[in-house]
């Protein structure tokens, strides 16, 4: 996988649901600039890079290993991410993720 | 049979389309035509106009089953502000709007039981004006209320101006609420309350618009952690009750659930493939509820249902297969579920109301040190003080027969300590009464609550009596 981005930022829109964006400083939507890299930016990736940088609470609220908790559903660009392979799925310039939780607490 | 082949089919070629060519979109196994945008129990595919339906439909499919919603029916809709009472407005909006032979002809009036207190302060500013927003645009008529109405009377509003949330500012009944939970040692009994108390709520609220039907949003998801629950909380027996579509705790009211069919991924999706905001409604008690044993449970279900998809639907069936056979007469005062318990116990009672009037009698409140204030079984009498009436003809007779009583009986004040207590807990279920046990102090139970509770030992008891006699 050569490089496919010419320009040197990755372009994204994240956001949080649900609860999930009291996690996030309160904010529903963040658009973000990803550093460019070697490899393609994938789901695994953005998960680990949003838990150093992006994340302001509790991060076992939100991550679990390497993924997401269980019972936070995550969407990109409207569709579920069981059906584009998960963490593997490689990100694309301006693509919109969401992260929803559907935990309640109770 | 012809179904099952296409879906076996339809599930072996996404399949294989999936794992070939990872950037080919896999299609949407009903009309096999628009790229599938959510994925169910690992292997039902939906685009979203043909998701939007299913939802619909088993939506209607589960109202239709209940066979109790009329035309002109007038049904409260218990909103909280949380993704599935969002979704729950939207059904019924599109519902109400149908063409005139799907039209649903029954008429809901949203109540809305603001729990912000229980939120952090900027959240409360500006959640509260979206929720109002939401209400507004449901077109329905709305009335709203507070979890604190417990000590108002259950007092509500209906409110035109949506800007104006005046009447949700902090009062003193919030702090009294506050406290009361305070007052609750574990999140599992914090989070149970709750519960209880939003019922309450919302029968109380029914009763006084006189509507005898509910509909709450909660989803299939919401039941199985509560089945599960409820059986850790010793509410085995109730969990029939708890997740039934049409749960008649209170035998005037019917408490509809009409989401009991739809998961909560279902519920997300809707969402976002109608364009709708969640709100996000945060936990009640934000990062602080997460000791909770439901919330434990609720972590235990989502993580078995990573790897077994259908472990909702399992637990919610085992849920429904709970049936009891439960004895009308003798309800929880807390939670209105069967306490399948003998009450042949309740005859200790005269004896305990003696004991707390004798102790009220003696030890004035001021001269109690601050333990004993605190302590939960010396906050009884000044508890009996408090129920409005009391002093009034309506409740003279038990004035009168506790007085009498007294008269005739002088017994130590120092021995009442755990009885009155112990009456009081004869009247709830066993969940209920581990909710007692977790309690500091009584001191800030809704009155209402308390009444209910101390008026029915005085039935049990006249009733005794007259038993007695007429042997
Ligand atoms: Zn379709
Ligand atoms: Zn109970």
């Amino acid at each position: 996988m050569s490089k496919i981005c010419l320009s040197n930022s990755f372009p994204l829109t994240v956001q949080f649901g649900g609860g999930a964006e009291l996690l996030f400083n309160n904010t529903k939507k963040h658009d973000v600039i990803l550093p460019q890299k070697e490899n393609p930016w994938t789901l695994r990736l953005l998960i680990a890079w949003l838990k150093e940088n992006l994340l302001t609470e509790k991060p076992e609220l939100f991550v679990q290993g390497e993924s997401v908790r269980p019972g936070i559903l995550v969407l990109v660009n409207d569709q579920d991410w069981e059906l584009i392979g998960e963490l593997d799925y490689e990100l694309k310039e301006n693509d919109n993720v969401l992260f929803i939780s559907t935990l309640h607490g109770g | 049979m012809c179904s099952i082949l296409e879906e076996d089919f339809m599930y072996e070629k996404s399949t294989i389309s999936q794992e070939l060519c990872k950037n080919i979109d896999v299609l949407c196994k009903k009309c096999l035509d628009n790229i599938a945008m959510i994925k169910l129990q690992k292997k039902h595919h939906y685009c979203k106009d043909c998701f939007v339906n299913i939802i619909t439909h088993k939506f209607r499919a589960t109202l239709g089953k209940t066979k109790l919603i009329k035309p002109d029916d007038k049904v409260l809709i218990a909103f909280t502000g949380n993704q599935s009472s969002i979704t729950l407005l939207h059904l019924l909006k599109l519902g109400v709007n149908e063409q005139i032979h799907k039209r649903f002809k029954f008429h809901p009036v949203i109540l809305f039981i603001d729990e912000s207190i229980f939120w952090p302060k900027e959240k409360r500013m500006v959640d509260l004006p979206k929720i109002m927003k939401a209400l507004k645009n449901s077109g329905f008529k709305y009335y709203i209320t507070k979890l604190s109405s417990i000590y108002d009377n259950y007092t509500f509003q209906d409110i035109n101006d949506v800007n104006d949330i005046s009447c949700l500012k902090e009062n003193e009944s919030d702090n009294k609420l506050l406290s009361l939970f305070h007052n609750i040692q574990s999140d599992t009994s914090k989070t149970d309350f709750l519960l209880r108390l939003r019922y309450q709520i919302q029968f109380k609220i029914a009763r006084i618009l006189n509507y005898n039907k509910i509909f709450t949003a909660e989803n299939t998801t919401d039941l199985s952690i509560r089945v599960l629950s409820n059986i850790s909380l010793g509410r085995g027996l109730q969990v029939s009750f708890d997740v039934a579509v049409c749960d008649q705790k209170i035998p005037d009211i019917y408490l509809i659930r009409p989401l009991r069919e739809i998961t909560s991924k279902e519920i997300v999706f809707y969402n976002v493939f109608n364009k709708i905001e969640s709100l996000a409604v945060p936990s009640i008690f934000p990062m602080m509820v997460y000791n909770s044993l439901q919330h434990e449970t609720e972590l235990f279900v989502y993580q078995l249902q990573e790897e077994f998809p259908s472990t909702v639907y399992s637990v919610f069936h085992i849920g429904e297969k709970l049936k009891t056979y439960a004895v009308k007469e003798n309800m929880c005062h807390w939670c209105h579920n069967p306490i399948l318990l003998d009450t042949s116990g309740v005859t200790c009672l005269k004896e305990s109301m003696v004991h707390i009037m004798s102790k009220y009698n003696w030890d004035k409140p001021d001269d109690k040190d601050d333990e004993e204030i605190t302590n939960k079984n010396f906050a009884l009498p000044s508890l009996l003080q408090r129920i409005p009436g009391y002093e009034n003809a309506k409740q003279r007779d038990i004035a009168e027969w506790i007085n009498g009583e007294i008269k005739k009986d002088t017994h130590c004040g120092n021995c009442i300590s755990n009885r009155m207590t112990q009456k009081l807990k004869q009247s709830l279920c066993y969940g209920c009464q581990h909710i007692l046990d977790d309690m500091k102090s009584l001191d800030y139970l809704p009155i209402g609550i308390l009444h209910e509770t101390v008026a029915e030992f005085q039935a049990n008891e006249l009733r005794k009596e007259i038993e007695d006699f007429l042997l």
